[in-house]
């Protein structure tokens, strides 16, 4: 597993991290689960599967959490009702065909962006100077006069963060529903 | 943030998330040592979630990388190379029988300095002996022995060592895909893959455009350059490869694009025209547009030879 390429961590990136937040909001409703597990399991099924055949994450990434909170479920020795209602309505998210992005660059850039401000600055400086800049972790070292050390602390201080900050992008990084396009291939019945 | 937060990868209490962190900075430092990869092999195959935490590390790091193109925004990625090696003077002989048996659609007009036009259509690939261009709808281009000018409107350019591209006041050396669109008062140029050298005419001072700038020089103010983001290299190459990319736009505008490309006229009636659609679609099927459209906005199709009329 440690094998799988960038090409899977770009497309995780690119197609499933930014559906997160909203995805965590669902789970949040279930009794006696974990999002945090939940989500963490379903990135190692994602990685393993065939990814570059999926033509939907976003649904794919809703049903490999659904059939994950199923399990989670089917172990324990009681279930809650109220989860049991919720798994039959189906509302965890809506697993639509999503062709459109959701999610736009250009939004995911200012999440970033506010999310980069937050941080300490000694933090920020050096996360902008190794991502923004692509300066090597020796080079952002030599020019802020650091540690090589410090600078590879600092880094994972801001990766912890930034991951806090994509649990919670639900509200940041998807479109209004009211503004959000209509599907360039779902399915409405003629009139 | 929290302050105290350790995020060590040695450390046994961090959390999967903190730990995950951890190791994705080290390895962005560099190679680990027999030691480190077996105890990150050992905490991987410890807890399930620890895999999931360490991909979706990975993934966050490779999602902060779109700090490049904000920060590209800011100071341009360009650079002042040294000067450009002289080109053989055989090479342009052999651009020359090249070009002489192009198989190209478009129209062209004179021998020595060959002009094609387009109307409502893209090109073929023009092939020449340092790569092809590829020419938009409603574009210019002239062809010579040792150089191309696009006159107006856009052309792609997939270049190798020895195509030059000339487009204002301006001349390219691509070694790549280029796209270069050219208005009597702008000129604009991106580099798709590859990198592209540019000068002004009569300036030794030569500039290059690495994968993903767009450079625009209007006049003679100086030029603006910033870094696109894939998805709007995506969508503006889309043209170049037969493709609409359309996101979140007015049914009158898409419209009014497949008429510039297609002899079959789309007519959207004026209740349907500031519907908006998102979607990838085929540049020279409107057809296929209009029955997608039909079907996602509940509308009626009215079809004849020559035109589309959606109500």
């Amino acid at each position: 597993m440690l094998n799988n390429t960038d090409e899977c961590s770009i497309w995780l990136a690119t197609h499933i991290l930014p559906h997160e937040g909203h995805i965590r909001t669902g789970l949040r409703r279930y009794a006696d689960i974990e999002p945090d597990d939940i989500i963490h399991e379903a990135y190692v099924i994602m990685a393993q599967a065939e990814w570059s055949a999926v033509t939907n994450p976003r649904a794919y990434f809703v049903s490999v959490c659904r059939n994950l909170v199923m399990q989670h479920y089917r172990r324990a020795r009681m279930v809650p009702v109220t989860s049991l209602a919720l798994m039959q309505a189906d509302t965890m998210a809506d697993a639509a065909p999503s062709a459109e992005r959701v999610v736009h660059a250009r939004q995911e850039m200012r999440f970033l962006e506010k999310a980069i401000a937050k941080l300490p600055a000694r933090c920020r400086d050096i996360f902008i100077l190794r991502r923004a800049r692509g300066l090597t972790q020796k080079e952002c070292a030599a020019q802020l006069s650091i540690s090589e050390n410090i600078v590879e602390k600092q880094l994972a201080r801001a990766l912890v963060f930034l991951s806090k900050e994509y649990s919670e992008s639900d509200r940041e990084m998807t479109v209004d529903e009211e503004r959000r396009p209509r599907l360039a291939h779902s399915r409405k019945r003629q009139p | 943030m929290r302050r105290d937060a350790r995020v060590s990868p040695t450390l046994a209490n961090a959390s999967p998330d903190e730990a995950a962190a951890g190791w994705t900075a080290r390895l962005d430092q560099g190679p680990l040592s027999a030691g480190e990869q077996q105890a990150l092999q050992q905490w991987l195959e410890q807890d399930i979630r620890h895999k999931g935490a360490f991909l979706r590390a990975k993934a966050i790091w490779h999602a902060s990388g779109r700090l490049a193109a904000l920060e590209g925004s800011k100071t341009p990625a360009i650079a002042h190379p040294t000067t450009l090696p002289v080109l053989p003077r055989r090479r342009f002989f052999a651009a020359a029988a090249a070009a002489a048996v192009l198989l190209a659609a478009p129209k062209r007009q004179g021998k020595a300095n060959s002009l094609y036009t387009t109307s409502n259509a893209v090109s073929a690939p023009l092939g020449t002996a340092f790569g092809t261009i590829t020419l938009d709808c409603y574009s210019r281009l002239k062809m010579g022995l040792e150089s191309n000018r696009l006159v107006s409107g856009r052309c792609c350019v997939l270049g190798r060592t020895g195509m030059v591209m000339k487009a204002g006041n301006l001349i390219f050396v691509p070694q790549g895909r280029l796209l270069l669109s050219c208005t009597p008062t702008q000129v604009t140029a991106t580099a798709i893959s590859g990198t592209v050298r540019l000068r002004r005419h009569h300036s030794d001072e030569w500039w290059t455009l690495t994968s993903g700038a767009q450079i625009t020089l209007s006049g003679d103010l100086p030029p603006e350059v910033r870094s696109l983001m894939p998805e709007e290299l995506d969508a503006q190459n889309a043209w170049s490869l037969g493709r609409l990319e359309v996101h979140d736009e007015s049914m009158a505008s898409i419209a009014s694009t497949f008429n510039r490309y297609n002899q079959r006229q789309l007519h959207v009636a004026p209740a349907l025209a500031n519907r908006r659609l998102t979607g990838v679609f085929s540049l020279n099927q409107p057809e296929a547009f209009a029955t997608a459209a039909r079907s996602i906005l509940g509308a009626r199709l009215n079809e004849s030879p020559q035109t589309l009329l959606l109500y």
